[in-house]
């Protein structure tokens, strides 16, 4: 994707393009009825993961407006409470990238445990909600599946994004990536 | 625009404070607004999905066309045990065939000397299975007829077989069903063996557990179990499937709907005609016949 970082308006809007192709995948995959018996375990959020990996790397593809979009389409669609996990994923996404302009240089190990535990704060809160509204927040062990496997996802979201869309940490000096 | 908001960071910095308090808020407040006012949210919700599914079903059902002809493609390994099985099974259906036939010749003849007329209000609409809930922490299926072919919130769905779940959010090509197996289902149902009123409640597995049962002593695994019609949720005698116990011992129901296999569904025309409004007694015919003595409970006579 070298040609795409000539011009970073136009490679930020392209990427914009490419975060919303990959919502559209995930919601047609895990819409598609291929098991409709109860499963014992949960798959991960895939765009929770991206969206952390992409905050950091290049907090500009994702400004607010598009998160909020694609968290609360995803809410609709996958029949969740509608805002909460959309309210949360966007706080942490937020969070993520204005971190980001502090420290551009952190570890790898460092920024996977932040994100392991931003995951862990963000359904501990969405139980927590439903909880505290008298809501069924289904069984415990299917939202440990969905955070463990949204975790061990993100190193494997990193490397796709840095080889696959050359999304990667930005230099400090190149401020123009940035907005 | 990135290096716009390069220069004039600092001036974007509140405004973007603001917005994202303001989207937070928004969504809190859908939130709320869906938990006091949830059938209005999960109207709006279901013209959403309404419009996105079917845009999506041309590529989605040749995808899940081909995922399933995988799966069918992995069962052709134990093709031979299965073949045995299939013959096995072949020769007790062919006895129950002819048990069959003949008790439906009786059946006729009964109903002609009885002048019986079949109830012709429980017909079934058809439709495909579109999509699941997207989450495993849901059961519920989309399928593709909605409002346009007369369905209407409430109606009981079934495969060839058994009950499936309850029509629940109808947008006008796609309605979603609530699988028995959802947690938020609950459907009054009926062992015939001991005439015990239940409760099959749904909680996120393959059989749901009964609830409810009058008294558990008279219900032995095996035995049937099928929709009482109380409450008015579903017309009455829809089988659900039969009696288990788990190895806890809690009775528990084993589907009659192959859930491995959820492709069509019927949606069972429901017009809620069976509801007596006053107090059982005698029911005395219309037309000419005995006088038949209605049994306690008024809701059973559909």
């Amino acid at each position: 994707m070298a040609p795409l970082m000539g011009d970073p308006g136009v490679s930020l809007w392209l990427l914009r393009g490419v975060y919303v192709i990959l919502t559209m995948c995930v919601l047609f995959v895990q819409l598609m009825p291929i098991s409709l018996t109860p499963a014992q375990w949960a798959p991960p959020d895939v765009m929770l993961a991206i969206s952390l990996a992409w905050a950091q790397r290049r907090p500009g593809i994702l400004p607010i407006w598009l998160v909020a979009g694609t968290f609360l389409l995803l809410d609709i669609m996958f029949q969740r409470p509608p805002g909460v996990w959309a309210a949360l994923g966007l706080l942490t996404i937020e969070w993520f990238k204005s971190r980001e302009r502090q420290n551009t240089e952190v570890a790898f190990a460092v920024e996977w445990l932040s994100v392991a535990g931003s995951v862990v704060i963000m359904t501990l809160m969405y139980r927590g909600i439903l909880l505290a509204t008298a809501l069924d927040a289904g069984p415990l062990h299917l939202a440990t599946w969905q955070g463990a496997l949204t975790v061990a996802l993100y190193p494997l979201v990193v490397l796709a994004s840095h080889f696959i869309f050359g999304i990667r940490r930005t230099a400090p000096n190149e401020t123009d990536l940035k907005s | 625009m990135a290096q716009e908001q390069g220069q004039t960071q600092s001036y974007f910095v509140p405004l973007k404070r603001m917005f994202l308090g303001g989207v937070v808020l928004a969504f809190l407040g859908i939130f709320i607004f869906w938990r006091i006012d949830s059938p209005r949210v999960e109207r709006f919700r279901a013209q959403i999905v309404d419009a996105v599914i079917p845009s999506l079903s041309w590529a989605m059902v040749p995808m899940t066309a081909l995922s399933q002809l995988v799966s069918d493609f992995q069962s052709y390994q134990s093709m031979w045990d299965q073949n045995q099985q299939l013959r096995r099974e072949l020769r007790l259906m062919s006895r129950w065939k002819e048990a069959a036939y003949q008790l439906e010749q009786e059946n006729a003849r009964l109903r002609d000397l009885n002048n019986v007329r079949l109830d012709p209000q429980l017909t079934y609409i058809t439709g495909v299975v579109l999509a699941d809930s997207g989450s495993p922490f849901r059961q519920t299926v989309l399928v593709n007829v909605g409002s346009n072919d007369g369905i209407v919130d409430g109606w009981a769905a079934m495969d060839g077989i058994g009950l499936v779940g309850r029509v629940s959010g109808v947008g006008r090509n796609t309605s979603r069903v609530v699988l028995l197996t959802d947690a938020t289902s609950k459907i009054p149902a009926v062992i015939t063996a001991s005439d015990q009123r239940a409760l099959v409640v749904g909680d996120n597995t393959i059989a749901p557990p009964i609830d409810f049962v009058e008294n558990p002593d008279f219900v032995a695994p095996g035995d049937q179990i099928v929709t009482s019609g109380d409450g008015d949720v579903f017309p009455p005698g829809l089988l659900i499937g039969s009696v288990s116990e788990d190895a806890d011992g809690r009775l528990r129901v084993r589907l009659a709907a192959d859930y491995q296999r959820l492709e069509f569904l019927r949606i069972i025309r429901d017009h809620g005609t069976r509801r007596v409004r006053q107090l059982p007694g005698l029911v005395i015919p219309e037309d000419d016949g005995p006088e038949t003595v209605a049994p306690n409970d008024g809701s059973i006579d559909g």
